[in-house]
């Protein structure tokens, strides 16, 4: 053996643990590699509700009559009617059009804050010939009083009206969706806000139309 | 040929290989506590930093009831409280039921120095909930009315707030609380028990603001 140099046996002392696992992983094949990342990915996954049972198709049902809690608010929707005339309401033009009434009750539940948002928590869908997104008037059905913030803790009834153009049928059920109150940031205010979702409904639910004349 | 005859470079030792293949433990684990400590460090800075909404909070001058508050741009005396489930509207007469409680509070402003309104009327609560002035009626005060400076009105501020609501606070100020801007409000405690209002079944009135003495 040539002086200076190390013999074999003695210059290759095992590794420590960790540089056995370094060497391991370097000379392990690629394939190797990318399926235990492929584990890890699926194991951080899981720890974050990846193995969660997935969401069936479509939104929740909600039951008429019955609270539906979305958000910081809670939503019953008691009925819908469809009426010619409603005083002290009026149409956009003085004929040609009738009102489809969605009667509702919202209560400030999370939130903590009054709101004025309540006029978005419902939409309609099925209805031929009426056009808003959002119901044209929100009024209290105590006292017809529009633009009356619903104050926490305080549950409110509203009846929403949507204009339906007379000429247009009117069916014997349409679609209602509850729209959740949101708890974001909002860039204009510079501060969080309560708002209302504007895409995906928290419910929805088919509601039968009562055509009987108001009493 | 023996090693060390060779010319060029001298090869170091195996031991010198061995020292220089890394940093010894300790320094490694000084390295890594350094590290974590850095960022508990950052964690601990996010955390206590002030996020937009506390940075955006408004500026709160107390007060008690019966004295004046004194916000720069208006003053306010609250002088007391009633409550009720029941409210006559000031307008047509009717009688209003609510599901909470009907709470009017009687306050005397006046402006400083130039004309102000005073939009911002809320009742915070024991659990941090606010009530905003009732758009069920017409507020004398609050819907728009201009104060003027030295002049002092008297009126009440009428409130729908829940049943369960307890220790009941004034916030009056100028700004609508819609914007960016940050708010100065009059914060005085209301003199007032709900759980009392409760059982008061006869419709409360709702007088017109006048001119204080």
């Amino acid at each position: 053996m040539l002086c200076g140099v190390a013999s074999p046996g003695a210059g290759t002392a095992d590794p420590p643990p960790a540089g056995r696992l370094r060497l391991a992983l370097l000379n392990a094949p690629a394939r190797w590699l990318v399926a235990g990342i492929a584990a890890v990915a699926i194991l951080v996954s899981g720890a974050f509700g990846g193995f969660d049972k997935a969401a069936p198709d479509g939104p929740p049902k909600f039951t008429v009559g019955q609270p539906y809690a979305a958000g910081g608010w809670t939503v019953t929707v008691h009925g819908v009617r469809a009426l010619d005339e409603l005083p002290p309401l009026r149409h956009k033009e003085n004929s040609g059009w009738r009102w489809i009434v969605v009667v509702a009750t919202v209560e400030v539940t999370d939130a903590g804050e009054s709101t004025l948002f309540h006029t978005q928590a419902l939409q309609i869908h099925g209805v031929k010939g009426a056009p808003a997104k959002y119901a044209d008037h929100v009024a209290g059905a105590a006292d017809a009083a529009e633009n009356a913030a619903v104050q926490p803790g305080v549950p409110a009834r509203f009846g929403y009206f949507w204009e339906q153009r007379a000429e247009a049928p009117v069916p014997t059920e349409l679609q209602v969706d509850i729209f959740a109150l949101t708890y974001t940031f909002d860039n204009a205010s510079n501060k969080g806000v309560w708002l209302p979702a504007k895409e995906q409904p928290a419910a929805v639910a088919m509601v039968p139309i009562d055509t009987k004349p108001a009493s | 040929m023996v090693a060390t005859e060779r010319p060029g470079p001298a090869v170091p030792p195996a031991a010198a290989r061995h020292r220089r293949a890394g940093p010894p433990l300790r320094t490694r684990m000084v390295t890594a506590l350094l590290v974590l400590a850095t960022v508990a460090a950052g964690a601990l800075v996010v955390r206590l930093k002030p996020d937009q909404e506390h940075g955006g909070r408004p500026f709160l001058r107390p007060g008690k009831a019966g004295g004046v508050v004194d916000v720069d741009t208006f003053q306010v005396v609250v002088l007391d409280a009633a409550g009720g489930t029941k409210l006559k509207h000031p307008r047509n007469g009717l009688t209003l039921d609510t599901t909470g409680v009907w709470v009017l509070v009687r306050v005397r402003v006046a402006a400083t120095r130039e004309p102000v309104i005073l939009p911002y009327a809320r009742l915070r609560d024991d659990r941090d909930r606010t009530f905003s002035a009732t758009g069920r009626v017409t507020q004398p005060l609050t819907d728009g009315r201009a104060f003027q400076p030295g002049v002092w009105v008297e009126g009440h501020i009428v409130f729908e707030v829940a049943r369960d609501a307890k220790d009941l606070t004034l916030l009056l100020g100028e700004h609508s609380g819609l914007g960016p801007g940050l708010l100065t409000l009059a914060e005085v405690p209301i003199a007032a028990s709900v759980p009392q209002w409760l059982g008061q079944s006869t419709p409360l009135d709702v007088p017109d603001a006048r001119l204080a003495a």
